[in-house]
């Protein structure tokens, strides 16, 4: 391993493993980021939303 | 040549982990003062954030490649080690919704590291007081500028309507965002620049008095737009509406006085966190208004990872040194 790695010549294993790591976490962080911004816009929908005003019930 | 490519890998992947993480500085004011949707924000400061190597110098990113650490010890572990406690400590405080600085998280880990390999002399240590006095100057001069401006804008605008002022500062808010990228990106890309730097010269494919190529500062930028572009929602959340509510003329103090922080240490060469420098400058926007307008409860824990980021990535990069060295090398 030690000599396979600092050799001029690329072992394309380990780089397509580590690119495989990468992709797969960046892949994850899209996908909890857009839970995170769905559930961010919704808030701020909501609290945009003013409450409706109801007669006290007086007549 | 294997391992230089993992190298430049796991920066370009900490570089965009920086963007995603950091993307709420430049964002969260607009997001926050419903100036931008969250699309079209991430969108704007992305474009800022790339063009910005047409504006600075690499006066950071030559800091980064040889001032913190003396270039002739760093080796592929230690560069390896220092990226992967970086990219960890700043997932980790995304997932909890803390601003801390990536800046710091990649120093930290670069510094624990060094001294993992080559011993406490491989530190060049006035550089690092220096960033560490930063961390406590950054929040404080954002602080400091953003009540001024606020302070100005408040007395100048003090007769006008509350809406029309609103409207003219919405608008405004476009330029202090597209500043505030420019000078995230010129400060941040440019630290993940040096470090390519000593993996080039590291690995003898670049000489030590030869200047960063121009493959590595376009790459990096690319990276940090890209990162920038995903948007880390769970921060842009913490400072965008956690910290205080912001009316679009604090927005513009805000990322006013963090841009101009930014470009001032970006002009010196000093690595500071754009991080610290949003925060402190939102909390004094916050506090002009009323000091209880902060919410005090929600900086602690942001106070708290400040303080220990460059320590926990230092002892992360440490464990992961020695972790390597048995596993491969």
């Amino acid at each position: 391993m030690r000599e396979n790695l600092f050799v001029m010549e690329i072992n394309y294993a380990i780089v397509v493993l580590v690119l495989i790591a990468v992709v797969a976490l960046i892949i994850f962080l899209i996908r909890r980021n857009n839970i995170d911004r769905k559930k961010m816009e919704k808030e701020m929908i909501d609290s945009e939303i003013k409450p409706e005003k109801h007669d006290s019930g007086h007549a | 040549m294997t391992i230089l490519i993992i190298v430049i890998g796991l920066a370009l992947l900490f570089d965009i982990i920086n963007g995603f993480h950091d993307a709420a500085n430049s964002i969260a004011t607009i997001v926050g003062t419903r100036v931008l949707s969250p699309g079209l924000a991430v969108l704007w400061a992305a474009f800022f954030n790339f063009i910005s190597y047409l504006i600075f110098e690499l006066h950071v990113a030559n800091t980064i490649a040889k001032g913190i650490v003396h270039p002739e010890i760093v080796t592929m572990q230690v560069l390896i080690a220092g990226l992967l406690a970086a990219i960890l400590w700043n997932l980790a405080t995304w997932f909890f919704g803390l601003p801390s600085s990536s800046s710091h998280t990649l120093i930290g880990g670069f510094v624990g590291a060094a001294i993992a390999g080559a011993g406490f002399s491989a530190v060049i240590y006035s550089a690092v007081l220096k960033i560490i006095l930063f961390i406590f100057l950054a929040p404080l001069i954002g602080m400091l500028v953003a009540t001024l401006i606020s302070i100005v804008v408040m007395w100048i605008c003090k007769n006008s309507n509350r809406g029309t002022v609103s409207r003219h500062f919405k608008k405004l808010q476009l330029l202090s965002a597209a500043a505030f990228s420019i000078g995230h990106g010129a400060n941040d890309a440019q630290k993940i620049m040096g470090i390519i730097a000593v993996a080039l010269i590291a690995s003898g494919e670049l000489e030590q008095s030869a200047s960063i190529p121009f493959w590595v500062v376009i790459s990096c930028h690319t990276a940090m737009a890209v990162g920038t572009l995903l948007g880390g929602w769970r921060i842009v959340k913490t400072m965008g509406s956690k910290i205080t509510r912001l009316k679009p003329f604090e927005g513009f103090s805000a990322e006013t006085s963090g841009a101009i922080t930014l470009f001032s240490t970006s002009l010196l060469g000093i690595p500071v966190s754009t991080t610290h420098t949003i925060t402190g400058a939102i909390v004094g926007v916050g506090a002009i208004r009323r000091i209880s307008a902060v919410r005090w409860g929600v900086t602690i824990p942001i106070l708290y990872a400040w303080i220990l980021t460059i320590p926990a990535t230092g002892l992360l990069a440490v464990l992961i040194h020695y972790i390597l060295r048995w596993i491969a090398f």
